[in-house]
């Protein structure tokens, strides 16, 4: 399978043009933490080094992309540096460890863009109370898209319960939800479209909620549209412990930092199972 | 299940056809396929529909299935050489949708689709490994796929500007025909593509591939261009098909004894620029077996 492995190699090294220059100067050092072999490694070099840039557009394409999972953070990341120095911070994710890593190992390109975004690497010379007020929303919403079903090693069996695919809960500065509403709607309001307006720094957004206290947010969407609901930090405690699937005494447990009771607890699961979005493990087979 | 030079000879005739992708007729000059079957109705014999299953099927696919006319299933979203990616509900999807078109078979770039997850922002399309394990994995891929569906999968040649690997390009799809023991869509506009971009000669390789293993061939354009001086070909679609994509053509079209179906992709070109390419493909498989009608 190390095909696959070499596979996700290329596609790192038609993204970032300084990552063949090291590959080239060296695969082995390069690729060290990679599932190759050596002769894979040199089969790497010897294609005309410039054959893995004769698409420049593919960085700008993906970061088109990328700002329409989360126009609110990109937009509030070019008020805060202008969008010149924005844009050149941006496409620096493709030639960041975090993009290297994940490409590597098959995650999803939009959640990893979105674990970037959160990092010191992204928000550096920003104040993160604006640049990152609405992040987890967008970082919950884009994994709510992907709806992947969950599994962890440490699954229970029967009786067990999980977030349905397509359900995320996050945590936010509380009035998040509603400043996000109001800067998605200014953005969806520009006449070029959306990424056009997040790369708009004359465009004047919203100011982000500003508090010392956090709600949870459930992200609703396994209907089909993605719909947002501020909840208790309490509750989204209880929920976010069902994240992988954790049976009726580990999620007693769990709740249990939180103040919440069993029949607490008996009452959120059968109250969210019964809207769908809790699943019983086993119950989709 | 025989083998496949006994089931290549219940594969259909499919003869000359013309490509499509979701929403491709609907864009702005793009190819009304309708009415290049009202006006030549030689090259629109069959529609080859490119799938991606997140899609599904667009008014024109349907349109054409439903008036009960031959189609060909292209997949444009799974990478056969990775067992992971003929999840559960994938192949749920594409047997949805091959009950709808009731494709005479199944084929696509054999290649790599997307990277991580199949999802919005992960797709591309790679060229394989040329490796014999890749080749081996590849084989795999499509015997699943074969087996799950009941439709023949012809692996296709894909593009690509970077071929990694040893093998040549021919000698790795005829270790991977011979493995799945299946048929291939040669597109001679890739293969002419990866024999420059080689340094090889247009046909080098040809003459060693099994060519009863080819059922279908590809024809297309390509644009020429230079990046830090650096020459290679864009696979564009256009009607502006390179001389070696010709002379591919003309010689293999009479050296291929099962072809079934030949497809001019142009998609994106309006009926009166395509006209051409057509007449030429038209003329140059009076040698092929294709030109017997039944």
């Amino acid at each position: 399978m190390s095909h696959i492995a070499l596979q996700h190699v290329i596609v790192r090294m038609l993204y970032d043009p300084a990552f063949v220059q090291r590959v080239y100067a060296d695969p082995h050092v390069a690729t060290a933490d990679c599932d190759v072999c050596d002769d894979e490694r040199a089969w790497l070099v010897r294609a005309d080094r410039r054959a893995w840039s004769v698409d420049p557009y593919r960085r700008a394409r993906s970061l088109t992309g990328l700002l329409e999972e989360y126009p609110v953070t990109c937009a509030r990341l070019v008020r805060a540096l202008g969008s010149d120095a924005a844009g050149a911070r941006l496409d620096s994710y493709f030639s960041s460890e975090r993009f290297h890593h994940d490409v590597q190992i098959g995650s999803t390109l939009a959640e990893s863009f979105g674990d970037w975004l959160a990092s010191d690497e992204a928000t550096t010379e920003t104040d993160t109370t604006t640049t990152l007020a609405e992040h987890p929303i967008e970082r919950g919403i884009v994994g709510a898209r992907r709806g992947f079903e969950r599994r962890g090693p440490e699954a229970a069996g029967e009786g067990a319960w999980v977030l349905a695919p397509g359900v995320e809960i996050v945590f936010a500065v509380e009035g998040a939800v509603v400043s996000f509403a109001n800067v998605l709607g200014t953005l969806r309001g520009h006449p070029s479209g959306l990424p056009e307006a997040v790369l708009d720094e004359g465009l004047t957004l919203p100011d982000p909620a500003r508090s010392d206290a956090r709600d949870g947010v459930l992200v609703l969407g396994h209907t089909g549209d993605v719909g947002l609901e501020a909840v208790s930090p309490e509750l989204a405690t209880v929920l976010d412990g069902c994240r992988m699937p954790v049976d009726f005494d580990a999620l007693c447990r769990h709740a249990g930092a939180v103040g919440a009771t069993p029949d607490d607890v008996r009452g959120i699961v059968d109250s969210f199972a019964g809207d769908g979005v809790l699943h019983a493990v086993g119950a989709d087979a | 299940m025989s083998d496949f030079s006994e089931r290549v000879q219940h594969l259909p005739r499919l003869g000359i056809g013309v490509s499509t992708e979701y929403g491709a007729g609907d864009a702005p000059g793009g190819l009304d396929v309708e009415a290049l079957r009202r006006e030549h109705p030689r090259w629109a014999e069959f529609l080859e529909v490119g799938v991606e299953t997140s899609k599904g099927l667009d008014r024109d696919a349907r349109a054409w299935a439903a008036a009960g006319r031959p189609t060909t299933y292209h997949f444009l979203d799974v990478n056969l050489d990775d067992p992971r990616d003929l999840d559960a509900r994938w192949l749920d999807e594409v047997c949805a949708i091959a009950a709808e078109l009731q494709p005479a078979w199944m084929c696509g770039d054999a290649g790599l689709w997307h990277f991580g997850p199949r999802g919005r922002g992960q797709m591309l399309l790679l060229p394989p490994v040329l490796s014999d394990d890749a080749a081996s994995a590849m084989a795999e891929g499509i015997v699943r796929l074969r087996e799950e569906t009941g439709h023949e999968v012809l692996p296709e040649n894909p593009p690509g500007s970077v071929y990694v690997g040893p093998l040549h390009l021919l000698d790795f799809f005829a270790r991977v025909c011979e493995r799945a023991d299946t048929g291939m869509l040669l597109d001679v506009a890739h293969l002419a593509i990866y024999q420059r971009t080689a340094g090889h000669d247009a046909f080098t390789g040809v003459d060693a591939f099994p060519l009863e293993r080819v059922v279908e061939m590809h024809v297309a354009g390509g644009v020429q261009r230079t990046h830090e001086g650096y020459d290679f070909v864009e696979d564009s679609h256009t009607t502006d098909v390179l001389l070696e994509t010709w002379h591919l053509l003309e010689h293999l079209a009479p050296r291929t004894p099962n072809l079934k179906a030949v497809v001019f992709e142009c998609e994106r070109n309006p009926l009166e620029a395509v006209v051409d390419g057509f007449a030429r493909i038209e003329r140059t498989l009076g040698d092929s077996t294709l030109a017997v009608r039944p």
